[in-house]
């Protein structure tokens, strides 16, 4: 059977073709701030940290998206903070709550009755097992995104570009770090379900990467980066429908063979004419 | 009118270091100023503590009559170049525009913030660049582009940190050429490490090496060459006094 035949008659598959699509709009909006700040490495950090907060939500019986929400916000909360008023090597800090993150997630998860929950769904995602309540959630976290980037579009860009400049003109500079941050931790999460937290930063940064290559402004970028986005989620589901391969990974290692293409080709071009 | 910066016994350390010590300065509104002084000699933290981006050890700031965090907002800022990321994805009209921040908290620039910029474009010869990218601009170019960003909020006083560091010596003047035309309409402080070119504009030199010394143009003596430069010129004077 076909992968659009299947797509009519599964349920699962339309649930995980709606997931795909759903995280592809927050995470190519996200993914551009994301490249041009080089928060790649906090980004990672966020994702790691949600399994922490997926464990203790499962141990305290609340659903495992709570616990990833409450996780990745504070993540990049502790980091911004710590960023902004410690003056700590902002690598170190990261890196901690990366792998502090982690192993409380494996304790927590080590002590629920049965041990029997499925730990490399998390790590490495399950799209096919996206329920539609799982649509609800990452809708209304798409709906988050892009209510705060309609409003505070031109302030977010004018703090990352030159902080400096946006805080003699009054712009409360930390307030809206922090708030680029939590972004981050919603798309963060946003992908988790789909690709799981191990991969989140590939489809985060790898999209929007593609499109910094074709274009020289932030929105086009956006835009980009969610048709690329969808459009990897979306062929690399057919692939692993027809191959029988795990989706996540598909779905990454269609994303990263695009961007080396995307980048082979630039430096063929720009290598001047003997 | 009040002082548009003053200055009161300002000192300032880094780490225990002593970068600045008992800075006092008054500069009149209208006035030119130039800050002269050799790398290190304290020049970027005196800037940002007029703006309030510092505060000093100890010592008063007084910026257009205000405390500093306050009077900032009617002053245009060119920061140093090497400060921000000229490969970031953002025209030119958008670099100006966040001359007009704060911008409203929800629903950024007004359609008149939008309006001010074109005027302001026109006014430097930047609207053949509205479009442009940042990353293929020319030293000269982006440098006339960071102060039209600077013009952009109507400020009383400009401050320039190092201006014409990356612009060839044909850029040097249009911009030096620029902001007399502009100080005709407000208050200059342009910070540079080029003696020669400076006094050709300013109104006033200021000699910063940890402590201040302020001459007037033409004034520019031994006496501010060796604050400046201390020991080294004098031995070379008495070499010649000895032959």
């Amino acid at each position: 059977m076909g992968f659009l035949e299947a797509l009519g008659q599964y349920p699962f598959l339309q649930y995980a073709l709606a997931g795909g699509l759903l995280a592809s709009l927050g995470c190519g909006l996200i993914g551009p701030f994301v490249v041009v700040r080089r928060l790649g490495y906090m980004a990672g950090g966020i994702a790691h940290s949600v399994l922490g907060g997926m464990g203790a939500a499962l141990l305290l019986g609340a659903g495992p998206f709570t616990g990833a929400l409450v996780a990745a916000i504070a993540a990049a909360l502790a980091i911004g903070l710590v960023k902004l008023h410690l003056r700590h090597d902002e690598d170190t800090v990261i890196g901690a709550v990366w792998a502090v993150g982690m192993a409380a997630g494996i304790l927590f998860i080590s002590r629920l009755p049965g041990y029997n929950i499925d730990l490399i769904a998390y790590l490495f995602g399950n799209v096919l097992m996206v329920s539609p309540a799982d649509l609800v959630r990452m809708a209304s976290l798409d709906g988050v995104i892009l209510l705060v980037l309609v409003l505070s579009f031109d302030r977010l860009v004018a703090v990352a570009f030159d902080p400096e400049f946006a805080r003699l003109r009054g712009v409360p500079v930390d307030a809206y770090y922090l708030l680029t941050l939590c972004l981050v931790a919603l798309s963060v999460v946003l992908l988790v379900r789909v690709v799981g937290l191990i991969l989140v930063i590939a489809l985060l940064t790898l999209p929007a990467a593609i499109a910094r290559q074709i274009h020289v402004s932030l929105r086009a970028m956006m835009a980009t980066s969610c048709l690329l986005g969808a459009l990897f989620t979306t062929t690399g589901l057919a692939l692993a429908y027809h191959r029988d391969w795990p989706a996540g990974a598909t779905i990454i290692l269609l994303a990263g063979l695009a961007y080396l293409l995307v980048v082979a080709a630039g430096a063929l071009r720009r290598r001047p004419a003997r | 009118m009040s002082a548009a910066i003053r200055l009161h016994g300002v000192s300032f350390s880094y780490d225990g270091h002593r970068v600045l010590e008992d800075v006092s300065l008054e500069v009149p509104a209208g006035e030119f100023l130039g800050l002269i002084g050799p790398n290190g000699g304290g020049k970027s933290t005196l800037i940002r503590i007029i703006l309030g981006l510092l505060r000093p050890d100890s010592g008063t700031v007084e910026l257009l009559g205000l405390p500093p965090e306050e009077g900032r907002r009617r002053v245009g800022y060119v920061p140093q170049f090497a400060g921000f990321d000229r490969e970031f994805p953002v025209s030119v009209e958008e670099t100006v525009l966040m001359g007009r921040l704060p911008a409203r908290t929800f629903g950024g620039y007004t359609r008149a913030d939008r309006e001010a910029v074109a005027r302001l474009l026109e006014e430097l010869a930047l609207e053949a660049y509205r479009t442009r990218p940042l990353r293929t601009l020319s030293g000269g170019e982006l440098q006339r582009v960071l102060i039209a960003r600077a013009l952009a909020c109507d400020p009383e006083l400009l401050i320039l940190d190092e201006p014409t560091a990356n612009v060839d010596l044909r850029g040097e003047q249009d911009i030096f050429g620029l902001l007399a035309r502009l100080n005709q309409r407000m208050t200059i402080l342009v910070v540079s490490h080029d003696i020669g070119f400076i006094t050709g504009y300013v109104t006033r030199v200021a000699c910063l090496n940890r402590t201040l010394l302020c001459h007037g143009t033409g004034e520019l003596d031994r006496a501010a060459i060796d604050h400046l430069y201390g020991g080294h010129v004098h031995r070379i004077r008495h070499l010649h006094e000895e032959g």
